[in-house]
């Protein structure tokens, strides 16, 4: 049993064997066979040696002609390896002893050797650590043959383990057989921490070396609470995450009790349930539970991973697809929110020291129009067929602002000139997470339809904090006495300017705090599917009297920690069940 | 004795030395620090990662364990052909 900290990015508990994704996603298919079999399962073995040995010897002929003996060398080594005798042993006694399947004991030894390799200072050694993976595919590649499967075809229930997971490997993934998520690299922002949370699934990331760890078809737990990932458990620990996992599942029925319920408290007020999505497919699960609307549809998966910029078509597509899953329902879609040095395709932008404080999100649009205005028009099109808002995110100052909403005046004349049909009426609003824009939020409200406040990045612009960042993520906190007053102050200001004011960063929906948002004046929260079952749970439980007694009190509060000890006394009051 | 060569006893001297190994009939252990690998599996002689000047135990035991003993001492000493 091995036992592996990452960071939690999406909370839950999976247990299910492995599927580790590689570059060819070879999956194995069985672990074990019956002590009978073993001799039939050596002879598989070695008839996989025998076709791989005789491909390196036609790799090797192939290489001598085209680059000579000394790149032709390294199938030689690759060769021995195969007829190796210390491997080949530990692998035959995989198979006899331990009654392992020949996949299954080729990855484990091969993994075994991995680690070894990689452990060693000397960067050429640890390099030859890619010659064992070749190896182990080679082999692989000979024992599976045809039965190979990969994210959209399972045959049964796995956890993805990866290096890393883009968004057109998981793009088709089988949702009921994928349990869970576990990666090397990443954070709190990456693809799988998106996708996980919008599937309701545990993901761990930021393991360093789990994909090595973990051989096909190991039993896996992702802790998607603490952050732990356990590898082949042993029985007391998989007992305790069993135990675990049902209890979980219990409140996970009880919950989904709340999909058809009014979001209503206990003193009859009415909360708007909205819901976050990033792909076209989330909408129908926002719906099950109950949303009224989407309230941020993040645009920029469009842009990541590709080779290009997406046309105005394809941009088209995307929301057309989006609001043909919701076709009466408001849908607020929020223009490009990305850096340019890291994610946008073709550009070599020079490094920046600070990107969280630099060339981003509107900033980036208003400086390059062109690529800004192929995202309005496919916005403006697409409103033309259903109930679309746009929301411009990072605005700072009412300059930029006006000349968002100019160069979207723009592009309406050129459709106009065009005779394509748009929607000229189109509600205009903005994100407020700029602490700059939050102060003054009266001088805005004049100018747009309405707000959103993006708390995860006024979060950390206020408190100055990278969240990310290991070293200092623990200043992060919704809780901050200073964050609370400023939401307070927004809130305030958006109601005396009759501007609507919503909520679409993880902070609502986090029930811990819907009783000090509620309190606040808060009465429009928009967030991920699962989430909405969960702060529906606590708006039925709760009367708005409670809620302005539980904010008036914790607006004078002046550590996080009281604040959090004070919430969590009041929500144990109030909510017994959840304890 | 000790590891001649500059790039220490990576993959192609690893698979020379086991080649070589696997000539003899008696049991050829090598021997670095606490590792204590058979001479014959390329794998093996990798793993203990040894770079230039890193000192090691040839040991031999069985019928041709001497001319064994001589031939790898040889191939050691020349550092493997290589610089």
């Amino acid at each position: 049993m091995e036992i592996k900290k990452g960071i939690a990015v999406s909370p839950g508990v999976a247990i299910a064997p492995a599927f580790l994704l590689e570059s060819e996603d070879y999956r194995i298919p069985e672990r074990k066979i019956r002590p009978e079999r073993a001799d039939g399962e050596v002879l598989r073995f070695d008839a996989a040696v025998a076709a791989a040995r005789k491909e390196y010897e036609e790799l090797r002929e192939k290489a001598r002609e085209d680059a000579g003996d000394l790149v032709a060398g390294i199938f030689n080594a690759h060769s021995m390896i195969l007829s190796d005798p210390a491997v080949s042993g530990e692998i035959l006694k995989g198979i006899r002893e331990h009654n392992r399947t020949a996949e299954y004991a080729l990855s484990l030894v091969m993994r075994r050797y991995a680690k070894i390799f990689l452990g060693h200072k000397n960067r050429q050694f640890a390099d030859r650590v890619q010659d064992i993976y070749d190896i182990e595919r080679m082999l692989l590649r000979h024992l599976i043959g045809e039965r190979r499967e990969n994210l959209s075809n399972l045959s049964t229930e796995v956890v993805v383990i990866a290096h890393d997971l883009t968004p057109s490997q998981t793009a088709a993934l089988d949702r009921n057989k994928v349990r869970g998520f576990a990666t090397d690299a990443g954070g709190r922002t990456s693809h799988v921490a998106i996708l996980a949370r919008a599937l309701g699934m545990p993901a761990v990331v930021g393991l360093k070396n789990i994909s090595l760890e973990v051989s096909g078809d190991d039993t896996v737990i992702i802790d998607g609470h603490q952050g732990i990932v356990v590898i082949r458990p042993d029985r007391a620990t998989l007992e305790k995450y069993r135990e675990t996992e049902k209890r979980l599942h219990r409140t996970e029925t009880e919950l989904s009790g709340m999909r058809t319920m009014p979001a209503v408290t206990l003193d009859g007020v009415k909360i708007t349930m909205l819901g976050n999505i990033e792909f076209p497919h989330e909408v129908d699960d926002c719906l099950k539970n109950g949303a009224e609307g989407i309230g941020l549809y993040r645009t920029e998966y469009l842009y990541l991973g590709q080779d290009k910029e997406p046309t105005e078509e394809d941009h088209l597509r995307a929301y057309s697809e989006v609001v043909a899953h919701m076709p009466d329902k408001p849908i607020v879609l929020r223009t490009l929110d990305l850096g340019a040095d890291k994610y946008l395709p073709g550009r070599t932008a020079e490094h920046e020291p600070n990107p969280f404080l630099g060339l981003r999100s509107i900033r980036l649009c208003l400086q390059e129009p062109e690529m800004f205005k192929t995202q309005l028009r496919a916005v403006l099109r697409a409103a033309a067929k259903g109930n679309i808002r746009i929301m411009f995110p990072m605005i700072t100052t009412i300059s930029e602002l006006r000349q968002a909403k100019a160069l979207l005046g723009h592009v309406m004349e050129d459709l106009d000139e065009e005779h394509v049909p748009f929607d000229r009426n189109v509600k205009v609003g903005m994100m407020v997470e700029v602490p700059a824009a939050a102060y003054i939020l009266s001088d805005f409200a004049r100018e747009v339809d309405f707000f959103s406040v993006g708390t995860n990045d006024l979060i950390q612009y206020t408190l100055a904090v990278d969240r990310g960042n290991e070293a200092v993520a623990s200043l992060y906190s919704p809780a901050n006495p200073a964050v609370l007053r400023l939401l307070k102050h927004v809130v305030t200001a958006a109601d005396e300017a009759k501007v609507e004011i919503s909520i679409c960063g993880e902070m609502g929906g986090d029930p811990d705090y819907t009783l000090v948002l509620l309190g606040m004046g808060f009465r429009v929260l928009s967030v991920t599917a699962p989430g909405i079952l969960e702060v529906k749970k606590v708006i039925r439980s709760i009367s708005i009297e409670q809620a302005k007694a539980v904010a008036d009190k914790v607006l004078t509060l002046d550590s996080d920690r009281e604040v959090i000890s004070f919430l969590k006394e009041t929500t144990r009051k109030l909510l017994p069940e959840n304890f | 004795m000790e590891i001649r060569n500059s790039l220490g006893l990576h993959v192609r001297p690893a698979s020379e030395l086991a080649k070589l190994a696997q000539t003899f009939t008696c049991r050829i252990r090598l021997v670095a620090g606490r590792d204590d690998v058979d001479a014959r599996s390329v794998m093996g002689l990798m793993t203990l990662g040894l770079e230039q000047g890193a000192k090691f135990e040839l040991r031999a035991e069985g019928d041709d364990d001497a001319a064994a003993v001589a031939a790898l001492s040889e191939l050691v000493e020349r550092g493997f052909d290589e610089k």
